[in-house]
């Protein structure tokens, strides 16, 4: 039996036991007091640790991503539950989020609109909505309570134009008659070119839709046009933005054009309205009416 | 010991790594945790003739020990070898027979490689704030220790049982051709 033979088993265990305190030696010793000899060591050992660290971690990983998944069921049954929460939260916010930005524009919008209407200008909520077959809104109904000074005819407006005006009022509560509903009749003007009609609502039920008549054939309107009121009559104060011209057509007869106009706003979504409280007109009536 | 055992071996030690680490952060009380690898050291010492082959298995054992945990490369590997040295020399003092034996020597093994790694941070680190707190781990991972290798020798008997019925097999093989 050779040295080598004879003396194996001795010279492994020396080598494994010397080899891993060499390594540890150079791995825990100060950088700037490195030797030769510690640097070849840490030159040697670096690949390889990088190597098995990196194959454990691998390992490790696929472990307990797709196989070690005990909690997984308990977990995706939390995260279920936290999800449907959340977005019964989310879609509260939302709404409330849609409430105060609807709010903002209706403050801003009394805050810009001219000088003397301003104080006289009643915020109302939406408490009712009449239904056409066609499931278009044909008459709006407000919660007026502690409202004094309510007469048929008050205009009633939002932060996007023209809504209509009182009908009808009682205990508390006030109908108002859309502007595009066919009784409806508000003086308006085009604001590119001044020219003036009468707004009239078509009372479709299936759309949105009001007429301008009276508009002379010589008075050049075109699609996108805009509408305001014009103040003629004192019971719709000037300047509130009626609607937008979809269509004109001019017959080869007759002295005026059919104008289609979209109104200003969508009344199905209306939420608040404000009541112009003041408008001479209305109160001139009214006054003749109490005499 | 044959090739398929030492792979197996091998094999058997990294999946006992692999379930070390994944359940330890589950275990209630961390200090619990045991250090399964190293009873595989602590078997090989005790039933493996060669002791030439059994500390190189050991040192690949430790290195995969240090590659999981994070360690400073050599620390476990010192020790695995070391502890597998130990328990060899118990082998040829002591007659082993019972799980309440295995029980017993793994607590002593796993403390002593415990006190190995203490005193080697000793030597390098010379931190003995956080060594005195290693120190009160070392004696509850020893016992955790001490609390699986029952399950683990029966893992590495079987590991034996089936390279042996491969072996026997292939010579059949060899044999009848």
């Amino acid at each position: 039996m050779s040295f080598l033979a004879r003396y194996r088993n001795v010279f492994i265990c020396i080598v494994t036991l010397v080899t891993p305190f060499l390594f540890l030696k150079s791995n825990l010793a100060d950088p700037a007091k490195l030797t030769a000899f510690d640097r070849i060591l840490l030159t040697i050992s670096t690949p390889v640790q990088w190597v098995t660290t990196a194959t454990a971690e691998t390992v490790g990983q696929i472990w307990s991503k797709y196989i070690f998944l005990v909690n997984t069921n308990e977990e995706n049954e939390r995260l279920r539950f936290d999800n449907a929460r959340l977005k019964a939260e989310n879609a509260v916010f939302l709404k409330t989020e849609q409430e105060v930005r609807r709010l903002r524009r209706m403050l801003m919008f009394k805050e810009t609109f001219t000088g003397e209407l301003r104080a006289s200008r009643v915020v109302a909520r939406v408490v009712g909505r009449g239904v056409s077959e066609q499931f278009r809104v044909d008459r709006i109904s407000l919660d007026m309570s502690g409202t004094d000074g309510l007469v048929k005819g008050l205009p009633v407006v939002t932060f996007e134009g023209l809504v209509g005006q009182i009908s009808r009022f009682e205990g508390g509560y006030a109908d108002v008659m859309l502007s595009a509903d066919r009784k409806s009749y508000v003086p308006v003007f085009v604001q590119r070119n001044g020219a003036q009609g009468i707004l009239r609502g078509t009372g479709e039920l299936d759309r949105y839709t009001c007429e301008v008549e009276y508009l002379l054939r010589s008075d050049e309107v075109r699609e996108g046009d805009q509408l305001f009121t014009s103040g003629i009559g004192g019971k719709f104060p000037e300047g509130i933005l009626a609607g937008t011209i979809t269509s004109v057509r001019r017959e080869n007869t007759g002295l005026f054009q059919r104008v289609v106009v979209e109104p200003a706003v969508n009344f199905s979504r209306l939420r608040e309205v404000f009541v112009i409280m003041d408008s001479a007109e209305v109160m001139s009536t009214v006054g003749d009416r109490d005499e | 010991m044959t090739i398929m055992q030492i792979a197996g071996t091998i094999a058997f030690s990294f999946l006992l790594l692999v379930l070390q680490s994944t359940f330890a952060h589950l275990v209630p009380w961390d200090m619990f945790v045991p250090n399964a690898a190293l009873t595989v050291v602590l078997y090989m010492g005790l039933h493996d003739h060669d002791v030439g082959r059994g500390a190189l298995v050991s040192f690949g054992i430790g290195y995969l020990m240090d590659a999981f945990a994070g360690s400073p490369i050599g620390l476990f590997t010192f020790v695995s070898v070391a502890v597998f040295l130990i328990s060899k020399v118990a082998a040829w003092r002591l007659f082993l027979q019972g799980w309440i034996f295995e029980i017993i020597l793994a607590f002593l093994l796993a403390l002593a490689a415990g006190c190995v790694v203490l005193a080697i941070r000793a030597l390098f680190d010379q931190d003995f704030g956080s060594l005195l707190s290693h120190a009160k781990i070392v004696v509850w991972r020893a016992t955790a220790t001490a609390l699986v290798a029952p399950f683990v020798f029966r893992g590495m008997k079987w590991i034996e049982q089936v390279s042996a019925r491969t072996k026997r097999s292939s010579g059949r093989k060899v044999l009848r051709g």
